[in-house]
């Protein structure tokens, strides 16, 4: 009898152990979480795609690809740059893969260092082109024209 | 572990998980109003053309809030939003519509909102998680002149739902292609070899799907030999 109550005993005192390293388990997970949460959407906004200055991108020689809307692409573009963005995705890429070969680097580029459309054009250019020659222009079409103007 | 080492892990450890569930609930002041959220995550639905989604904001100052002009970074994002003052304590929404277009994954954009209450702008965040219908990769097919003409493979996942791939024809009879399933209605590999690389050639690679969505049912990938 007594030995069954020290037994029953121990076990609950194990069990609410358990419990307790759950508990703080859990509480370390949530904090995590909540960190990762906090921090994660928007480290990425940088990755996956080389960046070239305008300096660097004038000595090169690129297939330019403008990812900004067809009309500011109207209003003023690179010479030679083709209109690739994710508006619609399949008439620019199709273009792109009737005259692109591998070897030749492509420099996709946006308004501004403000957008993020650059980026996401040429990390689904390197998937879908299967290469990873692929850069985005630092600054854009600002910095480009910038360039250009003095 | 012993009682009071466990308080002493527990207790900091729940403040820090209390302080920051309220740091994210509570409003957002910036740009003289306070913001319910500046960042917004939305999940889309598989052919969502268009998704409607507004901040709303309160001016908890003592003085009238101008928002002077509302700025997406992507023409995707609109907002029919036109300069409005707000009186103190009253609130306001900024209603905005996401144009899907060709995007799919996770699209991260940002708002710049303008007011007369501060020289910074207020930046809201926004991510969409569009469903990828099917993911095929690569689009694009490359042989050398003269060199082997070892066959090559485009990979098809249906990751959302499961589709069927209808048929597969090479526009020009020099290609071969077959199709391999590697997950029933799910998974697949196009297999595809020049018969010879002797001669400069080129090909559009027709994929036919059984995708509802249009521009997973029909899908141009390029064949070069070159």
């Amino acid at each position: 009898m007594r030995r069954g109550v020290t037994s029953s005993a121990t076990c609950a005192l194990n069990k609410s152990a358990h419990l307790r390293e759950a508990a703080f388990l859990l509480s370390l997970a949530l904090v995590v979480t909540l960190v990762l949460s906090l921090w994660h959407p928007w480290v990425d906004f940088q990755s996956g795609a080389g960046a070239v200055t305008v300096m660097e991108a004038n000595k090169g020689d690129w297939a330019w690809v403008d990812a900004r809307a067809r009309d500011e692409y109207l209003n003023g573009h690179v010479p030679g740059a083709l209109n690739l963005n994710e508006d619609d995705w399949e008439p620019g890429l199709q273009k792109l893969m009737a005259t692109w070969h591998p070897g030749r680097k492509i420099l996709v580029y946006c308004n501004s260092s403000r957008c993020n459309s650059s980026r996401s054009v040429a990390v689904r250019l390197r998937r879908e082109l299967g290469t990873e020659e692929i850069y985005v222009l630092t600054g854009g079409w600002e910095a480009w024209r910038l360039d250009q103007s003095r | 572990m012993k009682k009071t080492s466990w308080l002493i892990i527990l207790i900091p450890v729940s403040l820090l998980v209390l302080g920051g569930l309220w740091w994210r609930a509570k409003p957002v002041a910036s740009g003289g109003l306070n913001w319910k959220t500046c960042r917004q995550t939305h999940r889309l639905q598989a052919g969502d053309e268009k998704f409607s989604f507004e901040f709303s904001f309160e001016n908890a100052s003592k003085k009238p809030v101008t928002i002077k002009s509302v700025t997406p970074d992507c023409s995707c994002v609109s907002s029919s939003f036109a300069e409005t003052r707000y009186a103190p304590g009253q609130s306001g929404k900024i209603p905005f519509i996401f144009t899907v277009g060709s995007r799919y994954g996770k699209v991260k954009k940002t708002v710049r909102v303008i007011t007369d209450a501060s020289p910074q702008p207020v930046l809201l965040e926004l991510v969409f998680d569009v469903p990828v219908v099917l993911d095929i990769a690569p689009r694009l097919l490359f042989w050398k002149k003269g060199g082997s003409n070892d066959a090559q493979k485009i990979k098809i996942s249906a990751t959302d739902h499961p589709y069927r791939i209808l048929r597969v024809t090479a526009v020009n009879r020099a290609f071969q292609s077959e199709i391999h399933t590697v997950v029933e209605n799910r998974e697949f590999e196009i297999v595809v070899k020049p018969t010879d690389t002797q001669v400069a050639r080129s090909s559009e690679l027709i994929i036919q799907t059984d995708c509802p969505y249009a521009a997973w049912s029909y899908i141009v990938c390029h064949l070069r030999v070159e």
